[in-house]
């Protein structure tokens, strides 16, 4: 029976490495005792009480590798063993043994000097300065925070502009670079379409529908919410569309927005004049017989894909419309056969805010008013956003639901509450409702929101914004929704459409 | 610990120096299990001993902290902090389910923290489990002196 240790200086390995070490060494051929622990006093005097550390020196903050075993030759090996097992670095998930994560943008650029993108999420306040600190480093900029100020914002987007950068964001909630899907975004084949989006849905049901229909996505640049304001004159929808005529494998280009300030607008269609790429946009709310110069307007979200789609296949890009045919009449009718005299008001309920625009204004278009706590204009602000008046169609995921909770894309429990909510009152006819598949949004959409179908009396039109190739599994998504009654739409704009070709013969009756 | 337990019971400073000093370093883990015990004991005297007897973390505490050269730099400061009244979240959970939530909430919590570390969690709960004999007890004495 002989024993050897060994001290390493100033070593840290969390307990469980410790722990297994020891474990290890037990397991050698040999040996009969084996501890590893930090060397302080309280465990040297143990270890050598157990004789396993004679004329052991060290101090607390070493580590000791103590063993015991039939001859020298196994103690020998084993402390071998425990060299290499310290030495070892886990892979992959290996928590506080891991290397240290960087811990600043310039620690990461020291690092990787090829990194040329930098996605900030961190309180608003803070959000352009570490913005900056990326930009003067050269790296592009995704800044998933909200609340940056106009100023800001302003500040931010000059310094990229002026180093041939492009800042996506503030409040950039999807972006699809490379093929890879940064924040809310959809799992999407690449393809000949760039999209440049303001809006995050927006962006996510034009690249979804996009995978859908067949063809693919190079990028999906976002710009944030405010960048087609006048204060800020569409900086990085500029350098996005820019980007994108450059680039070789882009052949088609899409804008995804709320309508730009007038003077934006102008810069845009100049420089999408001066394009030798074709520009669809879809600038809600705008009329898209209205639109000038070489854009191909589109009238709704999903529509812009499918004449992105028509154009990078070298078809004619035919505007559809949305008029409710034949096929589609027969559930909804019987939607409104089955409704009690009571039952007369739509009420939409949403997670994605730029759903809840859209469905707002292809209601509006067919002579619905309603009230929201995000009213496009026409409509009117709800009074007590937790109480819906007559038609009724809510932003869930605005700051007045999510103060101090969740998005609903990540937790839709607030959203379904309100959907039970909207399903006993009994005036409601009809639930209008997205659900929003992807990265970034929750892997079960459906437990609350089934609950709420199964037992609803009134019918329910659900949109699915998705792809076959998205964790959640677009497809079973959509047959649990059928399965438990509810109409599911193929775009955002068709369910609204639904919506108020049931809310039309209602009011007929 | 349970030594430690005892010597605190009595009041027996001597015995609770050497007992901590035994203490302090002793056994597996980047934080010594040792050190984990008291950092339970220490959260439960400073949390849920009754207001006449705050003596029980002050004869523990400046003890604890003259030992903390006996550990690793890591661990003596989570056990400065604890001296000085910070623990983690769990344990203080953990405190406040046993002061005022059900058997229920207790259990959960006490479920909490020996989930968390290798065998940190379980060895903090040993030393919570003698703060609250403890603090039982004194609370019991007090009981039978105003009787």
């Amino acid at each position: 029976m002989t024993a050897a240790h060994v001290v390493v200086a100033n070593a840290y390995r969390d307990s469980v490495a410790l722990l297994a070490i020891s474990s290890k060494l037990l397991s050698l051929h040999g040996i009969s005792a084996a501890s590893v622990v930090m060397a302080t006093p309280a465990n040297v005097d143990n270890l050598v009480d157990a004789g396993l550390a004679d004329g052991l020196t060290a101090s607390p903050s070493d580590l000791v590798v103590a063993v015991a075993g039939a001859d020298g030759a196994a103690c020998e090996a084993a402390l071998a063993a425990a060299a290499e097992l310290l030495a070892e670095r886990p892979a992959d998930d290996g928590g506080a043994v891991a290397e240290h994560p960087p811990s600043s943008i310039q620690m990461a650029a020291m690092r990787d000097p090829s990194l040329n993108l930098a996605l900030i999420s961190v309180p608003g306040d803070y959000a352009a300065a570490e913005a900056l600190k990326a930009i003067k480093l050269g790296m592009s900029v995704m800044i998933f925070s909200d609340n940056v100020p106009v100023q800001r914002e302003l500040e931010v987007k000059r310094a990229a502009d002026e180093r041939d950068l492009i800042v996506m964001g503030p409040d950039c909630g999807t972006a699809i670079v490379n093929g890879i899907p940064l924040g809310f975004a959809n799992a999407v084949r690449r393809g000949p379409i760039g999209v440049v989006g303001a809006s995050g849905t927006g962006t996510q049901e034009v690249t979804a529908r996009i995978h859908e229909l067949g063809c693919g996505v190079s990028q999906a640049i976002g710009t944030g919410g405010h960048d087609l304001s006048e204060a800020i004159g569409g900086i990085s929808m500029l350098r996005g569309m820019r980007w994108l005529e450059d680039d070789p494998d882009t052949t088609v280009v899409v804008l995804v927005s709320k309508p730009p300030h007038p003077t934006v607008a102008a810069a845009v269609l100049a420089q999408a004049a001066g394009m030798s790429t074709p520009v669809v946009s879809i600038f809600l709310g705008a009329d898209p017989d209205e639109a000038a110069g070489e854009i191909v307007a589109a009238g709704n979200l999903a529509e812009s894909a499918d004449l992105a789609v028509a154009l990078a296949e070298g078809r004619p890009a035919v505007r559809a419309g949305l008029d409710v045919d034949g096929d589609a009449r027969a559930p909804l009718d019987a939607i409104v056969d089955a409704a009690t005299p009571r039952q007369r008001f739509v009420r939409g309920v949403f997670s994605g805010g730029t759903f809840c625009f859209e469905a707002q204004l292809v209601l509006r278009a067919r002579g619905f008013e309603a009230w929201s706590n995000t009213p496009v204009a026409g409509n009117a602000t709800l009074a007590d956003i937790a109480t819906s008046v007559e038609h009724t169609i809510v932003d869930m995921g605005d700051d007045g639901f999510t103060q101090g909770r969740p998005h609903p894309m990540i937790d839709p429990g607030l959203r379904d509450e309100r959907l039970a909510q909207e399903a006993a009152d009994p005036t409601t006819a009809l639930l209008l409702v997205d659900v929003v598949l992807g990265y970034g949004s929750t892997m079960d959409p459906l437990s609350g929101l089934v609950g709420v179908l199964e037992r609803a009396q009134p019918a329910a039109i659900v949109h699915v914004c998705g792809t076959a190739a998205d964790p959640q599994d677009r497809a079973s998504v959509v047959e649990r929704l059928r399965s438990c009654g509810a109409l599911v739409a193929e775009t955002n704009a068709e369910a609204a459409a639904w919506a108020a070709y049931v809310a039309t013969r209602l009011a007929a009756r | 610990v349970l030594e430690l337990e005892h010597a605190l019971a009595r009041r027996d400073a001597e015995c609770v120096a050497s007992c901590v000093a035994s203490l302090v370093g002793l056994g597996p883990g980047l934080t010594p299990s040792g050190d984990d015990a008291l950092v339970g004991l220490l959260a439960v005297l400073q949390r849920l001993a009754p207001a006449g007897a705050p003596w029980l973390a002050q004869l523990l505490g400046p003890v604890v902290a003259c030992q903390l050269d006996r550990t690793a730099d890591i661990s003596a400061h989570y056990l400065r902090l604890a001296v000085a009244g910070h623990v983690g979240e769990r344990l203080i959970a953990l405190c406040d389910a046993l002061a005022a939530g059900t058997d229920d909430e207790a259990q959960a919590a006490a479920a909490d923290v020996v989930a968390s570390g290798a065998t940190s969690g379980a060895d903090a709960l040993l030393g919570v489990l003698s703060g609250v004999r403890l603090v039982a007890a004194t609370a019991a004495g007090d009981q039978a002196v105003a009787a």
